[in-house]
C-alpha cells in the first residue's frame, strides 16, 4: 500500500475515533419498561409523596345524570398479556367505564388520576418515570366507533395530546377503539416533547394528565362499556455523569440548602 | 422544636400545592407553570375583549369560497365566571352580547375564514394563557388564534377542533418559544391579539356554518409591570 493512502486512512481514523467517543456518552440508553398503573385495586400505586392514586371518570355536558360510572372488574385480565391462567389471578383487575350520553356528537369521557377519596378527590397529574419513549395500555373495545387519546404535560406547561395507536392495526385509524376485546394501544412519544432542559439537573419529567375517550357523532351512545388495564411506559433512565454530578441530586441539595 | 419545623413546612407546602391544582381542571393549561424563566410571577386574569360591539370586528373570507357575516347577539354562556379582580374592585362592565359569525359556503372545498378586530388588542404583561368562549356545532373545523408581539412577529396558536356542541371555554398556553420580551427594554413586552382563523374541515364545508364568540380573557404575569424602577428614564423622546 502506498504511503499516501495509509496517511489518508490514518487521517480518516483520526477524525472518526474521537467523534465516536465524544458522542458515546449521549447515546447511552438505559431503557426500562415500567407498569405505572396496573388497575389491580383503587389506590394501588402512589404519588411521590406517598398518597395513593385514585382514578375518576368525568363525562362532558351531555352525559346522562349519574354517568359515566367507574368500577374495578375483579379477576379480569387480557389473556395476551398475562396468559390464560396467571398465578395471581385473584388479584388481577381492570378499570371499567360505563358511559351514557343523551345526545350524539363528539362527546368525551375523561379518565383522570387524582388524590384523595370521595368528596376530597382532586385532580393530580401522574408523573411518569424517566424520559418516556413509548406509552401503552390495554383496552377492551366492543366495536363502538369511538377513539381514545392520552394527554401529557411537559415541564414548560405545554399540553401534548396523542391519539393511541392500536397495535397491529397500523396507523390508518389513530385512536380508534373500533375492535372487539382486549387490544394493546401505544404511542411513541415524539422527540419534540421536551423531557429535559439544558441546565442541570437536565431531567424534567413528563406528566400524564388524563385519558380521553371520544365518541363519534354517528355512533350510538345509549349505553357502552370500556375496560382499561396495565398502563405502561418504556422509558430511558440514563442520566449522563459529569464531575460534580452529586451537586444536582436532591439529597445533596437538601444537605446543603435545607429543605425547600 | 427543630424536628417539628420540617414536617410542618412540608404540610403547608403540600396543602398549597393541592389548592393550586384544585383550581385547574385536568389537563388544562396551568398559567403558573407555563414558560417559567424567572423566580417570581404575579399572575392576573384580565379581560381582553367581551365582544360587546360587532363594529370592532370584521369577518374575512376568500371571495370564491363563500360569504361571511358578523353581527352581535344578546346572550352569554351560563357557566362564565366573573373575573376575580373585577369583583374585588367593583368594576362593572357591560357584558350583554356575543359575537356571531355566519359563513355560507359556495361549494365544498379547502376553505378558511377569519374574524379580526379593527385594531390589534394588546394584553398587558407576559401572557401565559388565553381563553375564549366558543359555541361549537360539532364540526372538525380547527380554530386558530393570531397574535403579534411588539416587534411585528406574527404567530398562530392552534386552539383545537370545534368538535363540541354549545358553549365551551377553550384555553391555550402561549408557547414559551414565542418571545414576549426584549431584554433591552422593560416597557416593550407582551403580545397583541390580531384575530381568529378557522381552518375548515373539507367534508363539512357546505351550507351555512355558525360560530359564536364571547369573553376573550388572558392570564398574564404583570410582575415586571409592577416592578419597574421608579427613577428610570423614559426612552420616548
Amino acid at each position: 500500500m502506498k504511503r499516501g493512502s495509509l496517511f489518508i486512512i490514518g487521517l480518516i481514523l483520526l477524525v472518526i475515533l474521537p467523534v465516536g467517543s465524544a458522542f458515546g456518552d449521549e447515546r447511552t440508553l438505559k431503557l426500562e419498561s415500567r407498569v405505572i398503573e396496573s388497575f389491580d385495586a383503587p389506590g394501588d400505586i402512589t404519588f411521590e409523596d406517598g398518597n395513593p392514586v385514585y382514578w375518576q371518570v368525568r363525562g362532558d355536558k351531555f352525559s346522562m345524570e349519574g354517568y359515566p360510572k367507574m368500577a374495578y372488574a375483579p379477576e379480569t385480565w387480557p389473556i395476551d398479556l398475562f396468559g390464560k391462567n396467571p398465578e395471581n389471578r385473584a388479584e388481577l383487575q381492570a378499570f371499567g367505564v360505563n358511559g351514557r350520553f343523551v345526545r350524539q356528537g363528539y362527546n368525551t369521557i375523561e379518565i383522570i388520576p387524582g388524590d384523595g377519596e370521595g368528596d376530597n378527590w382532586t385532580e393530580r397529574e401522574l408523573p411518569l418515570p424517566g424520559r418516556v419513549r413509548m406509552f401503552d395500555f390495554w383496552i377492551w373495545g366492543s366495536n363502538y366507533n369511538y377513539s381514545i387519546e392520552a394527554h401529557f404535560r411537559d415541564y414548560m406547561g405545554m399540553t401534548h395530546r396523542f391519539e393511541m395507536i392500536p397495535a397491529g392495526a397500523g396507523r390508518q385509524s389513530p385512536g380508534s377503539i373500533n375492535f372487539e376485546g382486549w387490544r394493546n394501544m401505544y404511542i411513541d412519544i415524539p422527540g419534540y416533547v421536551r423531557q429535559a432542559q439544558v441546565h442541570k439537573p437536565n431531567y424534567k419529567g413528563l406528566v400524564l394528565t388524563k385519558l380521553v375517550l371520544r365518541t363519534h357523532p354517528e355512533e350510538a351512545v345509549d349505553n357502552f362499556y370500556i375496560y382499561i388495564d396495565n398502563l405502561k411506559v418504556l422509558t430511558d433512565f440514563h442520566e449522563s455523569f459529569y464531575d460534580g454530578f452529586e451537586l444536582s441530586t436532591p439529597e445533596k441539595m437538601t444537605e446543603i440548602w435545607g429543605a425547600e | 422544636m427543630k424536628k417539628l419545623i420540617l414536617p410542618l413546612f412540608l404540610m403547608i407546602l403540600f396543602s398549597a400545592e393541592l389548592f393550586s391544582q384544585a383550581t385547574v381542571p385536568a389537563g388544562e393549561p396551568d398559567p403558573a407553570r407555563t414558560g417559567v424563566t424567572t423566580a417570581q410571577q404575579k399572575l392576573k386574569e384580565v379581560s381582553v375583549n367581551k365582544f360587546e360591539d360587532a363594529g370592532f370586528w370584521y369577518g374575512m373570507m376568500p371571495a370564491d369560497e363563500g360569504i361571511i357575516a358578523v353581527r352581535r347577539f344578546e346572550g352569554s354562556p351560563l357557566d362564565k365566571e366573573p373575573i376575580e379582580d373585577e369583583a374585588v374592585f367593583g368594576i362593572v362592565e357591560e357584558d350583554k352580547f356575543v359575537l356571531g359569525t355566519k359563513v355560507s359556503f359556495y361549494r365544498r372545498g379547502v376553505a378558511s375564514f377569519g374574524i379580526r378586530p379593527v385594531r390589534p388588542i394588546p394584553i398587558e404583561g407576559i401572557t401565559k394563557t388565553i381563553s375564549v368562549w366558543i359555541a361549537g356545532r360539532n364540526t372538525n373545523h380547527v380554530l386558530e388564534l393570531m397574535i403579534e408581539d411588539h416587534f411585528g412577529n406574527e404567530a398562530y396558536i392552534n386552539m383545537g377542533k370545534l368538535n363540541f356542541s354549545g358553549w365551551k371555554k377553550i384555553t391555550v398556553s402561549v408557547p414559551p418559544n414565542i418571545i414576549q420580551r426584549d431584554y433591552h427594554y422593560n416597557n416593550k413586552m407582551g403580545i397583541m391579539v390580531t384575530g381568529f382563523n378557522v381552518q375548515c374541515e373539507i367534508d363539512e364545508t357546505y351550507g351555512n356554518y355558525y360560530i359564536y364568540f364571547d369573553d376573550l380573557r388572558a392570564v398574564t404575569d404583570v410582575f415586571a409591570e409592577e416592578n419597574r424602577d421608579l427613577d428610570d428614564m423614559n426612552d420616548s423622546w
